[in-house]
């Protein structure tokens, strides 16, 4: 059904030459003295599955809102497919929107609930019905057709919501937070049926979570928001690996976070002071003057433990505060000399011997690549 | 021993107030409706004749101001249903409004903190030729202005359905405002965003969703409806003639001027049959109604 390759594969966003399906450029959004938006700049690709993060009160809703056509923007311009947007109404668009709470019609069934927007539109209703059955069996429901919506779970509403918002064959499909009522395993299970419809259907998505699991699960390329502002956009990977602040790696997983000023930069490594830690060795990055305050970002599965110190680029001693077994995993928090805790994550495979507990003294290693450098 | 008086204490605590409906209430009704199959005039009177036990109704069966006193009661029933469309309406518009809500609110509840008494007596006057609206209307110019209901039998009813429409619809406002609220704000925007029109939006979206609410105002109305009687008195007291007689006024006269208990009584009882058989069917959905909502939450 897909037209063209899958954007996940091609990655189109890499070649710098690809045209953008959605330009949002310079969007705000202003309510009185409260800026919501704050010139938001963003390209997305056909087919992508596009996650705007954040947490609650960072703008990603508004935006939303303002690409399905429910608000208008106080400045800037969207243009979906090469058309601008500018006063055209939400039910003019080629977008649709899968809301949060699924927006069903609890009155109507399944079927009269997915066929609505189509009968609306002028379809006739044998065709309409017919699209219908086919858009059920794709999500899965087709034996759930005259069910009401109060007759189902909150997965199998929530999968009636998506045939409804997809239906009507939309260019770009916009979710707002769209795992959030599911418990953990129904999210996971539907994580990957998100992934693949849209792969079938090749349908732009745009999803907006506070998820930060979901996010990196589902998408192709994230962008980070926080008080208005995008604040990083790239694929999962890039994102979690290279952050490019400190609000970014505290934001994505757990980071531990060192700051402290640039003393002596070689070709190859780096020496910061000052930090918790004490002197820290990393590998330098380009723009830096000498006592200059930055960051660390070291992530911890980066960090080894052991009872013995080692002869990695950075080893400092610790004693182990608490430890928490998540079964594949384990979590261990320990205190360094300067009072800071530090988490360390352990695989449970690769531990040998006895494995460490409360309150011994172990030493914490790392080599020079494993962290970041942050600057802002 | 301290044990024993907890487990009864509940039932100990409401006994009173059992016993008092059970008297006042229950006890009442039934006392009516045995008088009714006696000949009991000013005084009651037990005896019951074997033969004559229906006696009261066939007369009142024959009693013409009877029957005009149900007749009105299904004008002023389906004319009083007005008020459950002007309190959707109303409450529709306030809700789209963005602000002002509070100020409009107010304002349409305004009229239901007057007794019905006072409100008959206001629009009485306002229905005076004299007095009232005509009178204005003539001194602005329009001489051929006529809002003289009150004093023809034919349009008498429609005076006193105004003035009750008048004073309820506000109420139902009220109700109807609070069940559009309990809607979720994302079905508005999902029907934005199917294209539907203001009218089909309401038609087949959002009052159908509001069965719960539209059920309760009914039930509300209904009972309304068959008490009516403070607003009667106020406007006509029955007249012109006995053309806005209603039920609750003919059970009052029987009693009151005529002096024959067994007949009012027997008035009584026919007002009861008469709302159990519009208030139970609507009360039956209302609990399956809400069997359903329940189910739905669950």
């Amino acid at each position: 059904m897909a037209d063209s390759a899958i954007a996940a594969e091609t990655k189109p966003w890499r070649s710098g030459t690809a045209e953008p399906f959605i330009r949002i450029q310079n969007i705000s959004k202003i309510f009185g003295d409260f800026t919501a938006v704050d010139d938001v700049s963003l390209d997305i690709y056909k087919g992508e599955l596009f996650c705007l993060l954040g947490g609650s009160g960072c703008g990603k809703s508004t935006l939303l809102r303002m690409l399905a056509g429910f608000e208008t923007p106080t400045q800037g311009s969207i243009t979906i497919d090469g058309q601008n947007v500018a006063g055209v109404p939400a039910s003019e668009r080629p977008t649709n929107m899968m809301f949060q709470s699924y927006a069903l019609f609890p009155h109507m069934s399944v079927e009269k609930n997915v066929a609505y927007g189509l009968l609306r539109e002028g379809v006739p209703k044998e065709q309409a019905m017919a699209r219908t059955a086919e858009m059920l069996n794709l999500v899965k429901l087709g034996n759930f057709a005259k069910r009401k919506p109060h007759q189902l779970s909150g997965g199998q509403q929530q999968r009636v919501a998506l045939a409804r918002a997809l239906i009507k064959q939309p260019k770009l499909l916009l979710l707002d937070e769209p795992l959030g009522a599911l418990d953990k395993k129904l999210r996971e299970e539907t994580q990957f049926e998100l992934i693949r419809i849209q792969e079938s259907l090749g349908v732009t998505f745009i999803v907006v979570t506070h998820d930060q699991e979901e996010a990196m699960t589902l998408s192709t390329r994230i962008g980070v928001m926080n008080e208005g502002k995008i604040v990083q956009v790239g694929e999962p990977e890039e994102i979690y690996e290279h952050p490019n602040s400190r609000f970014v790696a505290d934001f994505i997983g757990t980071v531990n976070l060192f700051q402290g000023r640039v003393d002596v930069v070689a070709p190859n490594e780096m020496r910061i002071t000052g930090t918790e830690a004490g002197d820290l060795i990393t590998k330098p990055i380009e723009g830096l003057s000498a006592k200059q305050t930055v960051s660390l970002a070291l992530r911890p599965e980066r960090i080894s433990i052991s009872r013995e110190a080692t002869s990695a680029a950075n080893c400092i001693p610790g004693f182990v505060e608490e430890v928490a077994y998540l079964g594949n995993l384990s979590i261990y928090r320990v205190n360094i000399a300067s009072g800071k805790t530090i988490k360390v994550t352990l695989s449970n495979l690769d531990i040998e011997g006895e494995p460490i507990t409360w309150h011994e003294d172990v030493f914490l290693s790392w080599n020079a690549g494993s962290g970041v450098v942050l600057t802002t | 021993m301290a044990i024993r008086w907890s487990r009864w204490s509940p039932q100990i605590a409401l006994a009173p107030a059992v016993i008092v409906t059970a008297v006042a209430f229950i006890g009442s009704i039934g006392w009516t409706i045995y008088i009714s199959f006696t000949g009991s005039r000013r005084f009651p009177d037990y005896a019951i004749d074997p033969e004559r036990w229906s006696r009261q109704y066939e007369r009142l069966a024959k009693d013409r101001a009877w029957g005009i006193s149900l007749d009105n009661l299904i004008v002023f029933g389906i004319g009083s249903l007005l008020a459950i469309v002007f309190g959707f309406i109303l409450a529709a518009m306030i809700e789209r409004e963005k602000r002002g809500e509070d100020v409009f609110r107010t304002i349409f509840l305004y009229p239901l903190a007057i007794s019905l008494i006072v409100t008959g007596i206001v629009w009485r006057w306002m229905f005076n030729p004299s007095l009232g609206v005509e009178n204005f209307l003539h001194q602005l110019g329009w001489e051929s202005a006529s809002f003289d209901w009150l004093s023809s039998a034919e349009t008498a009813m429609y005076g006193i359905i105004l003035a009750s429409l008048w004073q309820s619809s506000g109420f139902f406002m009220a109700l109807m405002l609070s069940g559009l609220k309990s809607i979720n704000s994302e079905i508005w925007s999902a029907a934005r965003l199917d294209g539907v029109g203001v009218f089909r939006l309401y038609i087949e979206i959002i009052i159908p969703m509001m069965k719960f609410t539209f059920l309760t105002c009914a039930i509300l109305l209904s009972l309304g409806v068959v008490k009516a009687y403070d607003i009667i008195v106020a406007m006509t007291n029955g007249g012109p003639g006995q053309s806005t007689w209603m039920p609750a006024l003919f059970t009052i006269n029987a009693y009151s001027a005529k002096s024959n208990i067994a007949y009012a009584s027997a008035a009584a009882v026919m007002m009861l049959v008469i709302t159990l058989a519009i208030f139970l069917p609507l009360l039956l959905l209302f609990i399956w109604q809400q069997k359903r909502r329940k189910a739905a939450v669950a």
